[in-house]
């Protein structure tokens, strides 16, 4: 079965019951049906070959987006903090692209291009609805389920919490932008079953306070995605819900959401910190059934009948991005890795986040590692600073989430452990570090500060 | 009037900012470095300075800095009835 066919099944069984939740008022499977069939049948919606969806996050925006799911017709989500040259350049792409192709596609996402010019990653109603299919084998969902949704539309696991919820007569709750990180209280005080979040959303709301052990005891489920998972965050996760499966995805949007995943079992999390090195970032796991995983020179490849058939107008990203071995195609995701027996994948990192400073080749990643011990905060950031107008590395600075964090104590511990080379040259404190609207660090914003600190 | 003044000084403290500067028509992002880590300062520093407690429901409804002062004296006046 399709998606839209699980869609229309769902509508019929389950009609009365609350689809979404949204701050705006709840509607109902049938007033959901209602109002995107009356979209649906708008000459404005038929003769269009795709719609953008803004990124407000209203009632309305999650109309269109059943609607897009439920006629086969793509969706492009965008974002309010993208600028108007960044919208103007989707627009362009998506109008370049031909009718025939966008009558495939479920859904284009655009993501930042190392150019600066915003990616176009298409993934079409099959591989939408193979993905969907399986993720209902691995974490079922019933129409007693509240599904907190965290991510906005221009991040593709936004796609999960709609689908899962809307094939299985679930209710998805929604709450604003703005109180994100409040979404503790919300999941309390609104009986929710089911977490979806970056695990940046925990470590935030945990260093507010808002993380106690037993706050969350409706959640029965826990999925994170979208970068690293520490150990000492799903730990403290744990401990504030305690009924919750608890498990790591991992995917580039390339690979339709999510190619692979961890469940973590819950006798990993005893002590207070790990000393497994391979679980100081839960694993990514092993790959998903109609996925393939391998490692080249370090770097994790990844083939799947789910990879995107390639950017949107961009061949020659394309050429960089993707290669045929052995007669099939494969994606570099740029994600270092490892295999270990008992756990599958582990992430190690970024590859391009790999630098050379006076000769010496660093792995961002282990300096992180080391800070996050020292300082005893997760929330780090270690970044190549400042670049020569030759483009060389000429020092490294730290960033530590924690205004009140010593750092003398934090550098004479990193001397210990570090060669003198990773040491960062310069330390900043800071109340939390800057994430981009997706929810992971942002590091320009980070050059940025340590512009500002060291000028 | 006293709620407001209360409200600007949280914002200035959030801020680390003596001499901030709000109106009751701002929402997040009109300053810099107001984000959705700033907010769960702002509300939290709120409820603490004011001795109240938001409801989900209740956040829901605070958009601006006009929503916010509303809700706070709201709450306090309900509080101290």
């Amino acid at each position: 079965m399709s998606l839209a066919e699980y869609l229309h099944a769902a509508i019929i069984e389950f009609s009365d019951y609350p689809a979404l939740e949204h701050p705006d008022g709840t509607i109902t499977y049938q007033e959901l049906y209602q109002r995107a069939l009356a979209l649906i049948e708008s000459p404005n919606f038929s003769s269009k070959p795709a719609h953008f969806i803004p990124g407000k996050g209203s009632i309305d925006e999650f109309v269109k987006v059943f609607s897009c799911l439920l006629a086969g017709k793509p969706y492009i989500p965008l974002n309010l903090k993208f600028p108007p040259e960044r919208i103007h350049k989707i627009s362009e792409g998506v109008s370049l692209a031909s009718q025939d192709f966008l009558q495939s596609i479920a859904y284009i996402i655009f993501t930042s291009g190392s150019t600066g010019e915003p990616k176009g990653v298409p993934i079409s109603s099959k591989q939408i609805s193979n993905h969907i299919r399986f993720l209902q084998s691995v974490i079922p969902l019933t129409k007693s389920d509240r599904f907190l949704q965290l991510f906005d539309f221009s991040f593709d696991p936004s796609i999960v919490g709609m689908a899962l919820s809307w094939i299985n007569g679930a209710t998805l709750y929604t709450i604003p932008t703005s109180h994100l990180l409040m979404a503790t209280r919300y999941a309390q005080e609104n009986e929710i079953t089911v977490w979806h979040s970056v695990p940046s959303v925990v470590s935030l709301a945990a260093k507010a306070g808002l993380m106690t052990p037993n706050s969350l005891p409706h959640i029965r489920l826990a999925i994170f995605g979208g970068e690293a998972l520490p150990y000492e965050t799903i730990k403290i996760f744990s401990e504030a819900a305690p009924n919750a499966r608890l498990l790591n995805f991992w995917g580039p949007t390339e690979g339709t959401i999510s190619m692979s995943h961890f469940e973590i079992d819950r006798s990993l999390l005893k002590s207070e910190h790990t000393s497994d090195s391979a679980l100081s970032v839960m694993p990514i796991g092993f790959p998903h059934p109609d996925v393939e995983l391998d490692i080249l020179e370090g770097e994790l490849i990844a083939h799947s009948e789910r990879l995107t058939c390639g950017y949107l107008n961009q061949p020659d990203l394309d050429e960089k991005a993707f290669f045929y071995r052995d007669g099939k195609r494969w994606y570099k995701t740029g994600d270092l890795a490892t295999w270990d027996d008992r756990y599958g994948y582990l992430y190690l990192g970024r590859i391009d986040r790999q630098i050379k400073l006076k000769g010496y080749r660093i792995e961002l990643q282990e300096c992180e590692s080391s800070l996050r011990k020292a300082s005893s905060c997760n929330d780090v950031s270690v970044i190549a600073w400042p670049i020569s107008t030759l483009g060389a590395t000429e020092g490294l600075i730290g960033f530590i989430a924690n205004p009140s964090t010593d750092i003398t104590l934090i550098h004479n511990h990193l001397m210990q452990h570090l060669p003198h080379y990773m040491i960062p040259d310069k330390l900043i404190a800071l109340e939390a570090l800057p994430l981009t609207i997706n929810g992971k660090v942002d590091y320009k914003a980070l050059e940025n500060i340590a512009s500002e600190h060291l000028s | 009037m006293i709620i407001e003044n209360q409200i600007l000084e949280v914002f200035r403290k959030v801020f680390n900012n003596p001499k901030l500067v709000i109106s009751s028509s701002m929402v997040t992002g009109d300053l810099p470095g107001w984000d959705s880590f700033k907010n769960v300062e702002i509300l939290l520093a709120c409820e603490a300075d004011f001795e109240i407690h938001f409801r989900s429901k209740e956040m829901d409804a605070i958009e601006s800095i006009g929503d916010l002062i509303e809700a706070c004296e709201a709450k306090y006046l309900a509080k101290n009835a």
